[in-house]
């Protein structure tokens, strides 16, 4: 009789444990009907234009004094990107767009976000939120605003890319390159094969913030600008220093960067003009970068030896034989000497800038810890010692091949 | 003959059996002195049956006597020429015919009656079930015992293609329903004098003969013990095939795995005799059950022993990752579409939303609907007559769900990995084995659907703690690879070469457990040496 | 030779497996950031140095269980130390696991509902996890080491596949200088006892030690488990930590978790890494929580003196997850399992050692006759 009671009360207890599961499926969105977010674009509004407050977070009168940002949106609309090659011409597949690009205010981007919500139908979700494109403006004045809320949203992941455009942000979100369907994958995959070709160094948005954590080293993002509309060029690294921009380079310059740090693959070439040889192109593929921390009269002095391998793309005066390896060697000289004013010239730019993007704190902090512990007490107290530390790079180079004509 | 209409009118007027002749202990009947008598106790027992003969005749042209057999049961030919002939042979010569009627039945014994087996009895009780065995029984006017011979001849199939297992290299022999056929099949394949065959009738009213065999010396006899227990335990009224027997003895009869293995083949039989297992054969039934049956056994084909060990190995590899996928894919396919999209490359997410748009139902709807639907395709596929089912399940397939997709009511890659699933469900060589996936298949689909990863993760772990506590006549379940029992993984998920095998599985407790003998060079090519070096010399 | 292995069937490596799976649970997704707040940069030697003082618990317990081989803890401590003091311990015990299992798995909630669903009620999880754990506890010891064992490459093997992967990114920058810039003695000692806070598993052997084929082994089962376990968070804390750099780190609730979503191989299907963790994930925590609530029971019916667990064990679920409901906010987690840890480690180390002082001093207990 007991057991019969006990076995009783269990299945009840069991039972009505089990009918919780019936009440739903409470995550359960099918992916067609989730708003995903592909990328971002984040403007600042100037102070006079009037805008409207959506007031979906907070009253007009909570006097909330904030500068407002326009957050663009670029969420795929399903039904419209196929895979695989879509059967011809079907609904004149050019036409029809497969994004939609809304436009919205707001004093912070969390704020942004609802009132983005409040106006499209489907949930919106950051799980495939790829590519971030802030303007010029937003990241001279303020990014804690946007790291703050990008990292406590776990939707977000580190491997976003986060640009800084030159000019309006909203502008890289209405391309319409020819060769993807998607601007926003068009953007990424942009960035990815960057950094795979070795034109720019796998900065996403988790490198950034790591870099901007460390104290011993400023963080870079990408700079990058539209031309004829549809072209997304590179235009080098934008440098932070204290959290904000405050400068950024120019194309070559990011070549002088990936150098230093002994990034590969390679990719930059440099024109120049070899003495006797006439112009010349040479095409960097390797690089193998060797860092060392020295102490001279108590202030450290850090020594850059850099080794190079190169290749001939060019040589324009083929009058003039390039067709030994003696003729290799002194281009090799002639090389070095030119090269280093634009690896000094970078250096320089960022010390006056007081911006560490080549992580020399972080060698100070690794190698002379003592060092670092009596004369660094933050972030900010490092950036202002990097202007006058003294640097020296030292290049090496080494011309292999010279392609596959001999002359 | 009476017709039908008379034959029912006396029915509905016959008295009803307070006896039922499913009884065994009944005390002993001795044989009437007089023929007729016995007779018609006889005809008694079977009421009117049609194929009960009684051919009254005298033996040696002295005694009465009569024959009762089944005509359907036994091979009348025989009767003629080897029992009624020598009976009935009326001639001089046989002087020594004993007067005594207390000798005349090992005369006829030992010196008439040209058949191989049979016996005699005292039991008038026991004659019904010896007469349904297929023997001719001999009642001689005066005598108290009664001689019967077995006579028993039943038409049966030709042996042919085993057709729930097929390979690609091995015997194209499979069991039959006779079991004598079996039998035979067994031993010529293992001509040891250890191999034990032992029978009983088991079932009340079919009385089906049971056979229990094993290698003596190999099979634990703690095991064989076990089997014959639990096999006297078994009180019902038949047995009609090999799965009655197998949900009898089972451990655990409610698991959705099983813990027997039947097979239609006599080399597998054979093989698990060899690794010390036991199989238990039933009359009646083509299949043959194997005891104990591990989870490893379920992806192994002859196929894998008989082609060469790479070959072997990879394909066992195959079957293992079709039988998960079968299990898992379409559970794992709902939870990312519909719970963890940010589980896929960014490209993909975006065109399976373009292919999942316009479609009515979320994702777990849609896929239990195709897999509910593939079912019903694949029961109904059974009962079709060879032409028409292979037709339809390719029609079934292909155009009612490029239809579906058409319609809307279900999108393509649904249909795809409905198809995927289905596929790699049939490459499990096991069938009862790739039922318990197919079904398995459900449960999780539906915890996919409420939970995402985090369902299907604990679906999985019921499913395996399961697998796990289950047990096959006392070994655990996913022996070799829980309890590891390194020598045996040898032969689990890979076959290594046959020369590594060096002895039986262990969690067996075989007496013998050596395989091969010590002197055999563990490595191939030591054996290919000592050949060259012996024709040098 | 096999009847009497058939009573005691467990072998030393499955021992090993045991308290291998046991352990690796929800400490591997925020010890990073313990790790480098004590440690900065020398957070892997923090790591590291959390393995000795556990080694202790483990050493006491195994030795004092090995002068008992064929009882289970709760029974010869009756004989040490009298039975209602005994009883007392062992209801201690008992409440401890059960509190134990409670937090980890609020904890192991907390991190679902923030990173995989974010609808689905806390409890909801909780209690599916909790239900599915009760029913796999029904069964006796030996069935107990299969689920380790069985589930055990699993964990192991991913948990490699992860770490080889992110080396890839590991800036060794990162890691010096080896013991770190701003550690002080006070934050190194906290973040030991934070690492070693995290081997409490080691007190299933006292269950496993009297079904075990060579009980004098335990000590170094024991200790290769131990090891084991220290190299993979030590490597976990070196990976994530050469990835991210100190300050990053520190800043993260779950480390670990964002290593695993960083990492990828190539473009395509094997972008994502997050669906393997996920999966490990689950796996690791059903196995600790497993042990946990099985030596809950089992101590209770021990004290109860009830024919065997099962009952117990479904009295014990309500109990798990009001504990499990206990704190208020996910700062509040973090206290309550940071506490819980301290108190577990000092509890079990001091235990074993209390129950064998108080044996040599009685001179009790048979020295291993086999």
């Amino acid at each position: 009789m007991n057991k019969k009671i006990y076995k009783r009360v269990v299945l009840i207890f069991i039972l009505s444990l089990l009918s919780g599961l019936l009440a739903g499926c409470w995550d359960q969105l099918e992916i067609e009907d989730r708003a995903l977010v592909l990328g971002l674009s984040i403007d600042s509004v100037p102070p006079d234009s009037k805008t409207n407050d959506d007031q979906t977070t907070h009253l007009k009168s909570a006097n909330i004094n904030l500068p407002q940002i326009r957050v663009t949106a670029q969420i795929a609309v399903p039904g419209r990107v196929p895979l695989g090659p879509g059967s011809g011409g079907e609904g004149g597949g050019g036409n029809q767009n497969p994004v939609w690009v809304v436009e919205v205010y707001g004093y912070t981007l969390d704020d942004a976000m609802n009132n983005l919500q409040q106006q499209i139908s489907d949930p919106r979700y950051l799980i495939h939120l790829r590519v971030i494109i802030i303007s010029e403006d937003i990241a001279r004045k303020s990014m804690d605003d946007l790291n703050d809320y990008l990292r406590r949203n776990p939707e977000v992941r580190r491997r976003t890319w986060l640009l800084v455009s030159e000019g309006e942000a909203a502008k890289f979100m209405n391309i319409n390159p020819p060769l993807q369907r998607v601007p926003t994958l068009y953007i990424l995959s942009t960035m990815e094969k960057a950094v795979t070709s070795g034109k720019f160094p796998a900065d996403y948005i988790g490198v950034f913030w790591s870099a901007d954590s460390k104290w011993g080293e400023s963080g870079y993002l990408p700079y990058v600008s539209l031309h004829q509309e549809d072209n997304i060029m590179i235009k080098g690294l934008a440098y932070f220093s204290g959290g904000v921009m405050v400068g950024s380079t120019i194309p070559i310059e990011i070549g002088a960067y990936m150098s230093m740090k002994g990034i590969n693959p390679g990719g930059y070439s440099d024109l120049f003009y070899a003495d006797e040889f006439g112009p010349v192109m040479l095409k960097v593929n390797d690089r193998f970068t060797r860092v060392k921390v020295q102490f001279k009269e108590g202030k450290p002095h850090i020594t850059y030896n850099l080794s190079l391998e190169a290749a001939l793309d060019e040589h324009l005066r083929s009058d003039i034989p390039i067709s030994s390896s003696h003729s290799l060697e002194k281009i090799e000289d002639i090389f070095q000497k030119r090269v280093i004013g634009i690896f000094n010239h970078l250096i320089e730019e960022t010390q006056q800038a007081h911006s560490d993007v080549f992580g020399m704190g972080e060698y100070i902090r690794a190698y002379a810890p003592s060092y670092w512990k009596a004369h660094v007490r933050d972030k900010h107290d490092w950036e202002q010692q990097y202007s006058n530390l003294s640097i020296e790079v030292k290049l090496k180079t080494h011309i292999d091949r010279v392609g596959l004509k001999q002359n | 003959m009476q017709n039908w209409k008379q034959k029912y009118t006396s029915f509905k007027h016959k008295p009803a059996r307070k006896e039922s002749s499913a009884q065994d202990n009944r005390p002993v009947k001795p044989l009437d002195s007089s023929l007729e008598s016995n007779i018609s106790f006889i005809q008694q027992v079977f009421g009117e049956d049609s194929d009960l003969i009684v051919r009254n005749f005298k033996v040696y042209g002295r005694h009465d006597a009569a024959i009762i057999f089944f005509s359907s049961v036994v091979d009348q030919n025989q009767i003629q020429n080897y029992v009624l002939k020598p009976l009935m042979n009326v001639s001089s010569d046989l002087s020594e015919i004993p007067k005594d009627l207390k000798d005349l039945p090992d005369y006829i014994w030992s010196m008439t009656v040209q058949v191989t087996q049979g016996n005699r009895t005292k039991d008038l009780n026991t004659l019904a079930s010896i007469l349904l065995e297929g023997n001719v029984v001999l009642i001689i006017d005066g005598m108290d015992q009664a001689l019967y011979f077995n006579l028993r001849k039943i038409e049966h199939r030709s042996i042919e293609q085993p057709q729930t297992e097929q390979v690609i290299r091995g015997s194209r022999d499979g069991f039959i329903e006779n079991l004598e056929s079996n039998i035979s099949l067994l031993r010529y394949r293992l001509q040891t004098p250890d191999f034990r065959v032992v029978t009983a009738p088991l079932g009340v009213r079919t009385r089906s003969k049971v056979a229990v065999c094993y290698i003596e010396g190999i099979a634990d006899p703690g095991l064989v013990q076990k089997v014959m227990r639990r096999l006297s335990a078994i009180n019902v009224d038949g047995i009609l095939d090999a799965g009655y027997i197998e949900q009898f003895i089972e451990d655990h009869p409610l698991s959705p795995f099983p813990q027997v293995q039947p097979t239609e083949r006599p080399d597998k039989s054979i093989a698990s005799l060899l690794e010390g297992r036991v199989i238990i054969l039933v009359d009646g039934s083509p299949f043959c059950l194997i005891v104990p049956a591990l989870f490893n056994q379920f992806f192994q084909t002859m196929d894998d022993y008989t082609e060469r060990f790479v070959v072997g190995s990879l394909l066992r590899m195959i079957r293992l990752i079709a039988l998960l996928f079968s299990l898992f894919f379409p559970a794992l396919y709902v939870s990312i579409i519909s719970f963890n999209p940010e589980l896929l490359p960014t490209e993909f997410a975006v065109a399976i939303t373009g292919a999942r748009a316009g479609v009515p139902f979320p994702a777990v709807l849609e896929v239990l609907i195709m897999e509910v639907f593939m079912e019903v395709l694949r029961e109904a596929t059974i009962r079709l007559p060879q032409m028409i089912g292979g037709a339809l399940s390719i029609v079934g397939v292909l155009v009612i769900g490029q239809a579906a997709v058409a319609a809307g009511l279900a999108s393509p890659t649904t249909v795809v990995v409905v198809a995927i699933t289905t596929i790699g469900s049939f490459a499990t060589p096991a069938y009862n084995a790739a039922i318990s996936s197919r079904m398995l298949r459900f449960p999780l689909i539906i915890l996919a659907g409420c939970f995402g990863l985090y369902g299907v993760m604990l679906g999985t772990i019921v499913i395996v703690n399961h697998l796990l506590f289950l047990e096959s006549f006392g070994v655990p379940y996913m022996t070799p690879f829980v309890p590891t029992i390194w020598k045996d993984l040898k032969d689990s998920i890979v076959r290594v070469p046959l020369w590594w095998m060096r002895s039986r599985p262990s969690f067996l407790n075989t007496p013998d457990p050596d395989l091969l003998a010590n002197d055999i060079p563990k490595k191939h090519t030591d054996l290919i040496f000592k050949e060259k070096s012996e024709a040098d010399e | 030779m096999k009847l009497m292995n058939s009573n005691r069937p467990i072998t030393t490596i499955q021992v090993m497996a045991v308290i291998i799976s046991t352990i690796i649970g929800i400490g591997i997704l925020s010890i990073p950031r313990y790790m480098a707040e004590a440690g900065d940069s020398g957070a892997p030697l923090v790591t590291a140095s959390g393995v000795p003082v556990a080694f202790l618990g483990c050493w006491f317990t195994a030795v004092v269980c090995r002068k008992f081989p064929n009882e289970t803890l709760f029974v010869f401590s009756r004989r040490l130390l009298g039975t209602w003091l005994a009883d007392i311990f062992s209801m201690l015990i008992s409440l401890f696991f059960a509190f134990s299992a409670g937090i980890t798995m609020r904890q192991f909630g907390e991190v679902c509902v923030a990173v995989v669903f974010k609808k689905t009620p806390i409890e909801v999880v909780i209690l599916l996890m909790l239900l599915l754990v009760a029913l796999s506890i029904r069964r006796n010891i030996v069935k107990f080491t299969y689920v380790h064992v069985f589930y055990l490459p699993f964990i192991l093997l991913s948990a490699i596949a992860i770490i080889l992967v992110a080396m890839r990114n590991v800036d060794v920058l990162n890691l010096l200088p080896l013991t770190g810039n701003h550690t002080t003695f006070s934050s190194f000692s906290k973040g030991t006892i934070t690492s070693a806070g995290l081997y409490q598993g080691t007190f299933v052997i006292i269950l496993l030690v009297p079904l075990m084929k060579k009980p004098q082994q335990i000590l170094k089962a024991g200790t290769i488990a131990l090891g084991i376990i220290g190299f993979i968070y030590v490597m976990i804390v070196w990976v994530t930590l050469g990835m991210f750099g100190a300050q990053e780190t520190k800043l993260l609730s779950y480390p670990t978790l964002e290593a695993a979503r960083s990492i990828s191989i190539g473009a395509g299907l094997l972008e994502r890494f997050d669906a393997l963790f996920i999966i490990i994930w689950v796996i690791s925590i059903f196995t600790t929580i497993f042990t946990n609530y099985y030596l809950a029971a089992y101590s209770l019916q021990q004290v109860l003196r009830h024919k065997d667990h099962r009952l117990i064990s479904s009295f014990l679920l309500p109990l798990i997850f009001t504990f499990s409901l206990l704190p208020r906010n996910i700062f509040q987690v973090y206290s309550f399992a940071s506490i819980t840890a301290i108190i577990g480690l000092i509890f079990l180390t001091f235990y074993p050692l209390l129950l064998w002082l108080v044996s040599l001093i009685r001179n009790k207990g048979a020295i291993s006759h086999e």
